[in-house]
């Protein structure tokens, strides 16, 4: 095709700028300081360890045990009782809200009786309109108080306070019976204008209205509660799965008792680390599932305000839950396997080229995506400031393909550039740390897992960058028609990417950051390593995130800016 | 065969209030080379970037080898070559490197071409240096080279002789002169100065304030001027000397500053002579007038003359 012809000159051009020297000059002392200096964290890796010999371990175990057991039951009764609370607290709402309407009811009546003071000299209706408002201002206040306890659960502390104030203070102003009884028709006109305009009970309406119960779905808790508690805890009756675990340990013990081989005590220190971490894993995924269940159908921003949690991310939570679920399934304690590595993190003890890869990469990338801005938004403006633009512009080539062509030559440096890099950081890695290929576990989207070789992690997050950087290529070709000054261009775009990678990095799944496309362009965080990531340049998703929305953000919102430049820069002189 | 191969129907372009181009009707033929002569700002280099599509036309059509130059923009400019303004090429390349990008940009365009069209500019012992450190003249003679390419059926060039010295020009020229005859290309190239388009040119295309004012050959311009006489002479008082020419000798008689312009034989300008030396008129010289391209030029866009 034509238009690959002039991506493929361009390339040319491309690859001969004198800028490429110190962009792979930064790229290789990027990667000479990771080779340095990384040193990964391993994540996790909360399990007791055990010394000594058969007897003594035995004995550590059997005191931790106890504890192991009570705080997996413990947390079963939690839920159930929170669930019992939960399905209680509709009939208390609806008194709140039933409160509500009795006294816009009693307020339109005493504004009828005022209005009949207009004509009449009898104050008795006024002031029993009054007294009857007053009184049940205090049965409403008094009904909200008994919903204190569970107030967690459907109404922020601020607005439970704002609205608690609002019906004391209203309570107080209102007089008496017995100081009505001195009260003439003016005072009581003037008292209840200003009760009104004090006081207007009808803002409270879309407070009312935004009160809701959490509807928790029944089948739901039981399936969470038959999953991570019932069939996992253990009890002296029934047959769990702690409980068969238990058995096989004291097989186990009795049989190897007085044995001092090494290999049979780590043996044996296997077995009672995976009864610790599946007691764990129940545990957490109760806990996790239950803070989902009661938060599900709102957003991120509304959970955390609801939780009181600094940040909930339902998506981390979802990730979690299903790696526990994993654990139990198969019955893997924490330790055994891998999982999606993080920047500078890991769940392996020894690291291997794939973490380091992974974790270079994420500094590499943003090298990679800085050089594609640069030549990207200088491809039109920066050209035409200089002239080239013209002698371009008489080919045998619509602009439609000069921009395409244009286009589809950022794209190919990138993959040149993307691929020398990760192959370079790969060998490095290899060279560091060996090519250890354990299975990884992956987690999609937060709904489902595979183990997978760890390949796929680097080749997914290949993709995952071609994708962003497709994203920022089309953004700076858009500023590059659209700004004549290819400087005005060059640092305009680049000054634009370094702004949403801070965001990315400080605040990514901030709820107000899911509005900006470039919050969704980096997809990686959809393969599993949110739950890992511990440091602010690991990874994330956006608020209320699914990967099918953020993937047609980035597509669309790409495909759109490159459409864009195509119809301002067809239309144009070129001088 | 001749056929035509650019045409410009009735072109206009403005920029806000200002034509910058109105109106302008013109046609090459193959082989033929016309010389676009205007002074700075009279409309050449708009005119060159409509017919190359790099300026949209606000009226009229462009044809070139018969294909419509906004409607069939490809079809129509792979058959030209073509450099406006100053050359611009890419710096950090080699003069060869920037020729080789320009051929990749065509299909079928052999790499020896790239050492045949250096050649004709007198570029290829220089090939091989970056661009940057180029002389304006030698940008100026690989600007004309990467036009040169494709072989192309029209050739654009606007002001290609700026910045070359005076063998450049010659050499230039000739090039250009062997390619219209040998290649029938046709070749429209701008200056603003008479004296390069002249022994180049089949036909002087003259704009000014974005009119064309005429397309003629040199020497019908100059027979056109010589309406105003061709014979001179120098006094101090040209005012009184012109009525007292037109009183006694019944010829028409153009003044300007110190001269008395027009026609007349020789005897007659020997009476002319006696004539004033008898009124006391100084005649300081007298003669054929020998015009200067540049004050034919001049003349021509100062009078606004439609020639
Ligand atoms: N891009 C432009 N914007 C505004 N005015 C322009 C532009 N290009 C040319 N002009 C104006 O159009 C007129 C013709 O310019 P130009 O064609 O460059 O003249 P020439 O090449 O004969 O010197 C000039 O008055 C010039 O100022
Ligand atoms: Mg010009």
């Amino acid at each position: 095709m034509k238009v690959f012809r002039l991506a493929k000159a361009e390339l040319y051009k491309l690859l001969q700028r004198p800028a490429l020297y110190i962009i792979t000059g930064v790229l290789v002392i990027a990667l000479a300081v990771f080779a340095v200096f990384y040193s990964p964290q391993r994540s996790t890796s909360s399990l007791s360890t055990y010394t000594g010999t058969m007897t003594e371990i035995n004995t550590q175990f059997e005191e931790r045990k106890t504890r192991f057991d009570n705080n997996l039951n413990q947390k079963i009764q939690e839920i159930e009782e929170n669930y019992y609370k939960i399905t209680n607290t509709t009939p208390k709402l609806n008194e709140t809200k039933n409160n509500y309407e009795l006294i816009v009811a009693r307020q339109n009546s005493l504004n009828s009786a005022v209005i009949a003071l207009s004509s009449s000299e009898d104050l008795t209706s006024a002031k029993n309109a009054l007294t009857s408002l007053k009184e049940q201002i205090l049965t409403a206040r008094n009904s909200l108080q008994s919903l204190n306890t569970e107030i967690d659960f459907y109404l922020t502390r601020s607005d439970y306070d704002s609205y608690y104030s609002f019906l004391d203070s209203y309570y107080s102003q209102i007089p008496t019976v017995a100081q009505l009884t001195n009260y003439n028709k003016t005072a009581i006109i003037s008292l209840s204008n200003t009760l009104s305009t004090n006081y207007n009970i009808n803002e409270r309406a879309e407070f009312m209205n935004s009160l809701k119960a959490f509807e928790l779905d029944q089948e739901e808790v039981d399936e969470y509660l038959e999953k991570f508690g019932y069939s996992l805890a253990y009890s002296t009756d029934g047959q769990s799965v702690l409980n068969t675990l238990y058995a096989e340990i004291t097989e186990f013990y009795s049989q190897n008792i007085s044995s001092q081989e090494d290999s049979v005590k780590e043996q044996f220190i296997e077995k009672l680390e995976l009864y610790e971490s599946l007691s764990l894993a129940g545990q957490r995924g109760l806990d996790y599932s239950f803070t989902l269940s009661i938060t599900s159908g709102l957003t991120d921003s509304y959970s955390s305000s609801l939780i009181g949690f600094e940040s909930v991310n339902t998506y981390s939570l979802k990730e979690q839950v299903l790696t526990y679920s994993f654990e139990i399934d198969n019955l893997l304690s924490q330790d055994s396997y891998s999982r999606s590595p993080a920047f500078f993190s890991t769940s392996t003890s020894n690291p291997t080229a794939y973490d380091f890869t992974i974790t270079a990469m994420r500094i590499l990338s943003i090298i990679i995506i800085i050089a594609c801005v640069f030549f990207a938004s200088g491809m039109i403006a920066g050209e035409s400031s200089q002239g080239t633009l013209k002698m371009l512009a008489i080919r045998p080539y619509s602009r439609n393909k000069i921009l395409l062509g244009k286009f589809i030559a950022c794209i190919e440096f990138l993959l040149l550039l993307l691929f020398i890099s990760t192959l370079a950081t790969f060998i490095v890695g290899g060279c560091m740390f060996g090519f250890g290929s354990a299975e990884v576990l992956l987690i999609f989207n937060a709904s489902s897992l595979a183990l997978v070789h760890p390949i796929c992690l680097v080749l997914i997050y290949m993709l995952a960058i071609i994708l962003e950087a497709s994203f920022f290529i089309s953004l700076s070709l858009l500023a590059s028609t659209l700004i004549r000054s290819g400087t005005v261009s060059v640092v305009g775009s680049f000054a634009i990417y370094l702004v949403t990678l801070l965001i990315n990095i400080f605040a990514g799944s901030a709820v107000w950051a899911k509005f900006l496309p470039s919050t969704h362009a980096n997809l990686y965080g959809f393969f599993g390593g949110v739950s890992n990531s511990v440091s602010a340049m690991g990874f994330f998703v956006p608020a209320d995130a699914n990967f099918f929305v953020s993937l047609s953000i980035t597509l669309v919102s790409s495909f759109l800016m490159l459409a864009l430049s195509l119809v301002i820069f067809r239309k144009r002189d070129i001088s | 065969m001749v056929e035509k191969v650019l045409q410009l129907e009735n072109v206009s372009k403005s920029f806000g209030p200002r034509k910058a181009v109105d109106g302008v009707s013109l046609t090459i033929n193959s082989g033929e080379i016309i010389g676009f002569l205007g002074v700075n700002g009279a409309g050449k280099s708009t005119t060159m970037k409509m017919i190359l599509g790099l300026t949209n036309l606000d009226e009229g059509k462009i044809y070139i080898d018969g294909y419509d130059i906004e409607g069939e923009f490809e079809k129509a400019i792979a058959r030209v070559g073509g450099m406006i303004e100053t050359p611009t090429l890419y710096p950090y390349l080699t003069g060869a490197q920037n020729l080789k990008y320009f051929a990749s940009l065509y299909k079928g365009v052999p790499s020896s071409q790239i050492n045949n069209v250096a050649k004709l500019v007198g570029l290829d012992a220089r090939l091989k240096d970056k661009v940057k450190n180029y002389s304006l003249g030698m940008k100026q003679r690989l600007g004309i080279a990467q036009a040169l390419l494709t072989g192309p059926k029209l050739l654009i060039l606007d002001e290609p002789t700026n910045g070359l010295d005076a063998n450049g020009i010659i050499e230039i020229k000739a090039t250009l002169k062997n390619l219209a005859k040998n290649n029938d290309t046709a070749i429209l190239i701008s200056s603003h100065v008479l004296s390069i388009l002249e022994s180049l040119c089949d036909k002087i295309a003259i704009i000014d304030g974005g009119k064309l004012l005429g397309v003629k050959t040199l020497a019908e311009l100059r027979s056109a001027y010589k309406m105003y006489g061709s014979t001179y002479i120098k006094t101090g008082t040209p005012n009184l000397a012109g009525q007292l020419i037109k009183k006694n000798f019944k010829i028409d008689a153009k003044v300007t500053s110190n001269k008395v312009l027009f026609n007349a034989s020789e005897d007659k300008l020997a009476s002319i002579i006696v004539m004033l030396t008898k009124n006391k008129i100084p005649v300081y010289s007298a003669g054929e007038v020998e015009y200067s391209l540049e004050d034919l030029f001049l003349n021509i866009v100062g009078n606004k003359a439609i020639i």
